[in-house]
């Protein structure tokens, strides 16, 4: 069973590994196993062919879409087990700035990589972001800004966050081409990523940490 | 000389881009941010949403709108200099500045500074072949004033220090505010319209949306009849289709929609094509401004300008390499080839490294001189009984040389042979240096001279006047 999961996920396969996912509950397989050893391992696989240039961008989305086609059917139990995600993530490009594909990008791989993720589009005010977190108890604010007239915002949306009392144990991450890690750390984020896939492993260090 | 083009699209494969385009126009249209933008529009005819800020255009607005863009208008430097458009050689565009400057054997960029504009403006007024010059918008980081000033004052030192036509990329309404008073004051008689010294650069940000200061500086700078350049930057596989036609036709509808709206708010609004062809690199997530298609992409967006008989620019010289390597000679000398043999008018990109954030005065140099490469392949080979030289064969014989016959003088500075100043050409010799180094002998000796404003004292009160007022404008909005 491990073996056709990991096949499924690695081909996009949405509708197998749905119907992966339910055979397996049928056998009583428990939800647990079903996410940690067989969902979850497969798509580290995808990670690895990855990062190896055996798999491109959209390869790799369609695999994390037919991982949460199963996590789909998990769900309802997920939630009756009280089986945790790795987080819960509010995401968005900030205020005036319409650039979406880097963000998108980023959400798609947490949510691939077991994070539930929120992603509250584009032009996204500091204010909207404030009641995303304070509403869904996100652990994580990632905010992504590709101009340096809105790169601002981010320290704007920061500060709001600390007004609303929500900064402390939040993770805040910012990325987009016009920001440097120094740049990050001066405006109080807690963390930086050039790349998508760099923004998993940063949020998922961070976490651990906290 | 008759100028060599290379085609890269058949006539009905343009036809059907067109037709792709209109469609893509008519069902999906533009998302327009600017309120004041889409009430003009649809006030002449488009179709708008104001719920979305979707806008549609039918076919015939569209075809109604490029008939009143017009083929042939001109730009000015600021001696008086014209620069007719169309034309057959391609004007040649550096930059004065980008969001980082690497100095020469620095192991990394940093922010720039004043002087690297004052600098970049010497190397433009010093070389012949650069007509046109181009600003990004972007913090200067010695200027001692509150943020809101930067972008001001660091548009005066650009004005100040050379006279060439500048392409300008304001970053919002504001920007583009501060380019007008300036410009107009750089101006004898303050009318942009009949002294078009800047042009103005709008993209639209990929897939279909027009935001909202791109929106607003659109509808000033139309309205004040400055040209106006669409600058679409799709990234296929990413924020437009994965496959070069769909890339086209969707880079193609942004583009028409910026020209159209010009037209809109502007009828006879001097208008140039452009595009950024990029693509989003499936296996890094970064979007490339230097892949193998993009010089393929922007030879096909040049004929689709030719198409519909409008004036181009090429944003072109591009690299994804952080250095002079062979990966930055490669890709800058591809797209700078294909934009010429494809007529552009104006090609720019000059000194860009890094996907155009760092700028290297060096890399200009060279840069300068791979246009020049790439532009003698286009100029072809002009055969004329002259230059047939049957006469010069039998004068020098079997045998002899043609250093001292009168042909060769005749033509020795004619144009007929061009020796790019970076390039080496010494061989293993021991004078002989890398292009790079050559290049930073060049620069040092373009830089090592006094900086001098390069207007009249006239025009640089002019200027001082329009900064103080609109300093006294941005500070009453404040």
């Amino acid at each position: 069973m491990e073996e056709s999961f990991r096949e499924k996920i690695l081909a996009g396969d949405r509708d197998g590994v749905k119907v992966l996912t339910e055979e397996a509950l049928q056998r009583n397989v428990p939800v647990e196993q079903i996410i940690h050893k067989y969902l979850m391992p497969a798509m580290d696989e995808v990670g690895r062919c990855f990062e190896a240039g055996d798999l491109f961008i959209s390869e790799m989305l369609m695999s994390a879409r037919a991982m949460q086609a199963g996590m789909a059917v998990l769900k309802p139990l997920i939630v009756g087990a009280k089986i945790k995600t790795l987080g819960c993530v509010v995401i968005g490009t900030v205020q005036g700035d319409l650039h979406d594909i880097g963000k998108a990008l980023v959400a798609m791989m947490l949510e691939g990589a077991g994070f539930e993720v929120h992603d509250l589009g584009v032009d996204v005010k500091p204010e909207k972001f404030v009641e995303a977190v304070r509403n869904l108890q996100a652990n994580v604010v990632g905010m992504s800004a590709l101009l340096s007239t809105t790169m601002p915002n981010v320290k704007i949306t920061i500060e709001a966050l600390k007004t609303a009392g929500l900064r402390e144990g939040l993770i805040v991450m910012v990325g987009g081409a016009p920001f440097t890690a120094d740049y990050a750390a001066s405006i109080g984020a807690d963390g930086y990523a050039e790349d998508a896939a760099s923004a998993v492993r940063r949020v998922k260090e961070l976490i651990v940490r906290r | 000389m008759r100028p060599i083009r290379l085609s890269v699209l058949a006539e009905d494969e343009k036809q059907a881009i067109h037709e792709a385009t209109l469609e893509v126009l008519k069902t999906v249209g533009v998302r327009v941010f600017d309120d004041g933008l889409r009430a003009v529009m649809r006030e002449r005819g488009a179709r708008v949403d104001d719920t979305s800020g979707d806008v549609k255009l039918a076919p015939g607005l569209v075809q109604e709108a490029l008939s009143t863009a017009p083929h042939k208008f001109q730009i000015m430097d600021r001696k008086g200099k014209v620069l007719p458009i169309p034309t057959e050689q391609t004007y040649i565009c550096s930059r004065v500045l980008l969001p980082k400057s690497l100095d020469y054997g620095a192991p990394k960029p940093r922010d720039p500074v004043l002087a690297d504009i004052q600098k970049a403006c010497q190397i433009a007024n010093a070389l012949d072949e650069v007509d046109v010059v181009l600003r990004t918008d972007t913090p200067v980081s010695d200027i001692s004033a509150p943020p809101e000033l930067n972008g001001l004052l660091s548009i005066q030192t650009a004005l100040t220090y050379t006279y060439k036509h500048f392409l300008c990329i304001p970053i919002d309404g504001e920007a583009m505010k501060d380019w007008l008073a300036l410009a107009e004051a750089a101006t004898e008689h303050g009318d942009l319209s009949k002294e078009p010294i800047i042009t103005l650069e709008v993209s639209t940000t990929a897939p279909l949306q027009l935001d909202r200061e791109s929106g607003r500086a659109l509808k000033m700078g139309a309205e004040k009849g400055l040209p106006v350049m669409a600058m679409p930057m799709p990234a296929g596989g990413g924020t437009a289709p994965f496959t070069t036609a769909g890339e086209l036709v969707a880079m193609n509808a942004e583009a028409l929609f910026v020209i159209v709206a010009a037209q809109l708010v502007n009828p006879g609004c001097p208008c140039f094509y452009g595009g950024i062809p990029c693509t989003f690199d499936q296996r890094t997530g970064i979007i490339s401004m230097s892949s193998p298609e993009f010089p393929l992409m922007t030879s096909g967006s040049l004929e689709m300008a030719a198409f519909y008989g409008l004036p181009s620019i090429s944003a072109s010289k591009y690299t994804d390499s952080l250095a002079f390597d062979e990966q930055c000679g490669a890709e800058k000398i591809m797209s700078a080839f294909a934009s010429m043999v494809s007529g552009a008018d104006i090609l720019y990109g000059d000194g860009d490294l890094d996907n155009a954030v760092v700028l290297s005065l060096e890399q200009l140099i060279v840069d300068l001189d791979l246009v020049l490469h790439a532009r003698r392949f286009v100029q072809g080979i002009l055969v004329d009984k002259e230059r047939l030289a049957v006469e010069a064969i039998a004068r020098v014989g079997p045998g002899g040389h043609y250093l001292e016959d009168e042909h060769t003088l005749r033509h020795l500075r004619s144009g007929e042979r061009v020796s790019p100043r970076s390039y080496n050409r010494l061989g293993h010799r021991s004078t002989a240096k890398p292009a790079i180094e050559r290049a930073h002998d060049i620069v040092q000796q373009i830089t090592s001279k006094p900086v001098e404003p390069a207007i009249s004292a006239a025009a640089l009160a002019r200027i001082q006047a329009a900064v103080e007022e609109r300093k006294r404008q941005i500070k009453a909005r404040a």
